[in-house]
């Protein structure tokens, strides 16, 4: 005689529902934080590596992620922060690890002469200068809103863009800030 | 200015929207990639935690052994603790399993889209384990598409036979073939199958009816529910019991004495407890076991002890030998009644996982459940009749829908997210035979068959130094344990996990896992040496394998990683134990070559070892001198390391202690704490291996990186601005000359978070050792770790 008895349907609600939540912000948030990655970083890989590292460590922590009542503004966040810890591990590695092609970053050109300028002297600014021009022009982020991103203060940001601004005018040759300096 | 910010804007946004056109074709593909490593993400962090909780009583153990007046505790015996002794994937996302005694059968469902997630066709095959493949026996297409857990596929065994429920009509199987078909036009929904009949409730269970059990034609007309539904049915030794919703919240257990032809008499049974559903009832001889669905506990394991509760087990065992009782009721059965006159109790039994399956071991029972919190993966648990746990919960896979059975020489365990099929060895035996798919019974093995039987548990090798250009550092990981050698490292049978593996690729996967036994994907093709020898190498899901087969023993290296990464790791392999190499990546201080330690020691007047014919031998030391021993090194370390005062106390945690280790935790000047495990790495001479905060959290890795300067001037360690945890990273490294400097490396909130700590390469002709921990503002250390450099003559770099 064989084990008789009852089995029946199993419902797994919670792992559907977490699954198929992950999906759908998966599938709204993905392309639009690669391009932000790759403004970032100017390089598609790393920027692919960064938003998948992205993706793996919020979901991984599903019970908290969960409950953020803004969890399209988290992602972003662990995505800039992650590029720019990626940002400053490239500056480390390139000075410890003795990369000989220092600075020589592979990025794809872009086809137009005044992009080329003015990203080129975008990637050329510091990581949280860079941070903030492209949280600023590129995501339509209030100074606040960076703050908050950023995890510092507004007065900082302020400083920050117009630090960057000033750079990106020297490079370019203008005064932006509208400053006297 | 407005014209710049346009300008910037408008340039910026004109760079994204180019690239992210190249990207939009990759979703389908990143988003399966995401939840596959959300999901191994999350089995990392179960092994880990499961083999901290095991290590914590081994701590315990230890701790009884410095303080004779603590209360001994121990660990059941090996024997009687379960161990998966094989794993068979299929091909297809398993959402049942049945076992009779000649066979285990499995039914799921297609893999869907998103991994198990969505399927829109139905299987039932067959284990062949000779073949280490299933036979496909029946398959179908659902009516729509459906999730796994919606469990339109389910298996029943009995006398030989399976039943398989499969989209809502039914089928029984005999050993080759598909021997009827039909069921009622209402669908099923639970099955009880006796040698009379087969009593179903429908899919929704406003009906119940009997089928003739070889045919499946009706044997009585279907009859009405009555008030409410039936959830689940169960008929064992002449006892039918149905669990019925009547009344919500609570359903009841109902004794149907004539199932066949009176209508159960509504009211009269033993309420349950509040729930919104219930996933599956099983009854032996002392117990009723039900799984009931989103009580105010969330989903619990029910206990309805049935009387009298001394009634032997009739049930069949794994070995698959039944008893005489019949479901029937008409072999020599006890009368073992559950009658609403009876009073039965129910209780929730309590359990480490949120239960989703059981079946029935005589009269014990195995869970198969999701372990809770953040921690997701599925574990195995055995209980006795009285519902107290035997022995510790097992992994087996992924979190996801899983089924369990018993027969056929083992329980059987499906996971719907990793696509296995494991067998568990109650006993925890090594690697038992395959079950025989024969008709005819298994002969027992000889005497000296078994003596001459190939424990293959242990891994005999373990990651060599890597090539140039490739970390030392291996381990650290999320999943890795913290301190102890890769060959000490106490996860479960059959899968070890060596941790995350730093080889510089700046990837995010590099994690490597052993596979004990069969390997869990087809092997590649081409050929690689190692270890000397030929190994198979290819890639695999997200990864890549190397199988590979040692004195009869067949291990599978899941390496996930850069294809070169994989390939460079598996030839780097080196045996355990073999001297030539450094192959121990963890010892931090202050040496971890014996004859470095023979040195150390010799010079600091510091052991009570001696040397004879050029062999280091052990003065005669009771255990607790040795603790004692190791108890001063760890309050050396405490003072000269950390800069702590030192004050070690044996550890209350998480490591699995070889006998040549000792673990303490040290108290810091601000109460702060740091655990600190110390191995003899030669005799009476203790060095630290690992440290580790006191409550560690596996799931912060430090993920340090390690490199040296090309023009030879200075190697620096960087922290990735992501690793600090708390408020600082303190960073100590140790010269040859034994001389030791600190820095404060990095400090969370600020730029300061790429300090290099420099050594002049002159002294740098051997290994140097660094530890890092990490501290928050009150000085509380939240994490730990340390390792070699790599080794090497930097100076001639």
């Amino acid at each position: 005689m064989e084990v008789t008895g009852g089995k029946a349907r199993v419902d797994r609600r919670a792992e559907r529902q977490r699954d198929r939540r992950i999906a759908v912000l998966f599938d709204e948030s993905y392309v639009k934080l690669r391009g932000l990655a790759f403004v970032m970083l100017g390089d598609a890989s790393a920027a692919e590596e960064v938003v998948m590292e992205a993706f793996e460590k919020t979901f991984s922590g599903w019970n908290r992620f969960r409950a953020l009542e803004h969890p399209h503004a988290y992602l972003r966040q662990v995505v800039v922060n992650l590029c720019r810890s990626r940002f400053r591990r490239q500056k480390i590695e390139h000075r410890v690890n003795a990369l000989v092609h220092r600075g020589d970053l592979q990025v794809a050109e872009p086809d137009v002469a005044g992009r080329i300028d003015l990203w080129a002297a975008v990637r050329e600014l510091p990581e949280r200068q860079r941070a903030c021009i492209v949280l600023r022009y590129l995501e339509d982020l209030s100074e606040i809103d960076i703050a908050e991103t950023l995890d510092c203060s507004t007065g900082t940001v302020k400083s920050q863009l117009f630090k960057a601004k000033a750079k990106l005018g020297r490079a370019l040759g203008e005064d932006v800030t509208g400053s006297d300096e | 200015m407005d014209d710049f910010d346009k300008i910037l804007s408008e340039s910026l946004r004109a760079v994204r929207d180019e690239h992210i056109q190249t990207v939009t074709s990759s979703v389908p593909a990143a988003r399966r990639e995401v939840l596959q490593r959300v999901r191994r993400r999350q089995f990392r962090f179960v092994i880990t935690s499961s083999a901290v909780t095991a290590a914590a009583l081994v701590a315990v153990l230890l701790i009884t052994q410095v303080k004779p007046l603590s209360k001994k505790t121990s660990l059941p015996p090996a024997s009687s603790r379960p161990a998966v002794v094989a794993s068979y994937y299929w091909d297809q996302t398993p959402t049942d399993v049945a076992a009779t005694s000649d066979a285990v059968w499995v039914a799921g469902t297609s893999r869907g889209e998103l991994g198990y997630i969505v399927s829109t066709n139905w299987q039932v095959a067959r284990l062949d384990p000779s073949q280490e493949s299933f036979e496909p026996v029946l398959s179908g297409t659902f009516a729509g598409e459906v999730m796994p857990e919606d469990a339109l596929t389910s298996l029943w065994a009995s006398e030989g036979d399976i039943y398989a429920s499969m989209d809502g009509s039914l089928s029984r199987i005999t050993h080759d073939d598909v021997a009827a078909s039909g069921g009622p036009e209402v669908g099923t929904g639970d099955i009880a199958v006796t040698s009379e009949f087969v009593w179903y409730s429908s899919a929704n269970g406003s009906e119940t009816g009997f089928l003739d059990p070889k045919t499946l034609e009706p044997i009585s007309d279907p009859q009405s529910a009555g008030p409410g539904s039936i959830e689940q049915v169960a008929s064992f030794g002449g006892v039918n019991l149905e669990l019925k919703r009547s009344k919500a919240p609570s359903p009841e257990l109902i004794r149907v004495d004539d199932p066949k032809g009176v209508a159960p008499e509504f009211g009269h049974g033993t309420p349950l407890f509040p729930s919104q559903g219930s996933a599956a009832m099983e009854m032996s001889a002392a117990t009723v076991w039900v799984i009931e669905e989103g009580t105010e506990s969330g989903d619990v394991l029910v206990r309805v002890p049935r009387t009298p509760q001394s009634a032997p087990s009739t049930e069949p065992s794994p070995s698959g030998v039944a008893g005489d009782c019949d479901a029937a009721g008409g072999n020599d059965c006890p009368e073992t009644p559950l009658n609403p006159s009876d009073d039965p109790k129910p209780e929730i039994v309590e359990l480490p996982v949120r239960p989703l399956d059981i079946a029935l071991d005589g009269d014990d029972v195995w869970v198969v459940g999701n372990a809770g919190g953040d921690v997701e993966t599925n574990q195995l648990v055995h209980l006795d009749p009285s519902g107290k746990m035997i022995g510790e919960p097992l992994d087996v896979g992924n979190v996801g829908p899983a089924a369990v059975a018993v027969g056929n020489g083992g329980v059987w365990v499906t996971n719907a997210n990793d696509s296995t099929l494991l067998k568990v060895d109650p006993e925890g035996a090594s690697p038992s035979p395959e079950p025989t798919v024969s008709d005819e019974p298994s002969p027992d093995p000889s005497p000296s068959e078994t003596q001459t039987s190939v424990d293959c548990s242990d891994v005999p090798f373990t990651p060599g130094f890597f090539p140039e250009g490739m970390s030392s550092n291996v381990g650290l990981g999320s999943g890795g344990q913290e301190g102890v050698p890769l060959s000490d490292q106490a996860f479960g049978s059959p899968v070890m996990h060596w941790g995350e593996v730093d080889v510089g690729s700046g990837g995010y996967g590099d994690v490597v896992d052993v596979v004990v036994g069969e390997p869990p994907y087809p092997p590649g093709t081409e050929d690689i040496e190692v270890l000397g020898g030929t190994a198979k190498f290819g890639g695999i899901e997200d990864g890549y394998m190397t199988d590979i087969t040692i004195d009869g023993c067949r291990y599978a290296l899941l390496e996930y990683m850069s294809e070169d990464n994989a390939r460079k790791f598996a030839e780097n392999l080196v045996f355990e134990g073999d001297a030539s190499v450094d192959n121990d990546g963890f010892a931090i201080w202050p040496r971890h070559e014996p004859e470095d330690a023979y040195l150390y020691c010799n010079n600091n007047d510091n052991a009570g070892f001696s040397k004879k014919n050029g062999q280091l031998t052990q003065d005669a030391a009771d255990e607790d001198t040795r603790t004692i021993e190791a108890m001063a090194a760890a309050g050396l370390f405490a003072t000269d390391v950390l800069g702590w005062t030192g004050d070690p106390h044996p550890i209350e945690a998480p490591y699995d202690l070889p006998a040549d280790q000792r673990g303490f935790t040290l108290t810091g000047p601000e109460q702060n704490h740091m655990n600190v495990v110390l191995r003899e790495l030669v005799p009476s001479c203790w060095f630290v291996t690992g440290v580790s905060p006191a409550d560690q959290d596996p799931n912060s890795p430090t993920g340090l990186s390690v490199g040296k300067d090309n023009k030879g001037l200075r190697v620096g360690i960087s922290i990735a601005d992501r690793n600090i945890q708390g408020d600082l990273a303190k960073l100590v490294m140790e010269t040859p000359d034994g001389s030791r400097l600190r820095t404060t490396a990095a400090e969370a909130g600020s730029d300061q978070d790429e300090a290099v700590l420099t050594i002049p390469l002159t002294q740098m002709s051997s290994p140097t050792y660094f530890l890092i921990y990490f501290e928050d503002q009150d000085g509380n250390v939240l994490n730990a770790d340390g390792g070699s450099l790599p080794s090497g003559d930097f100076a001639a770099g």
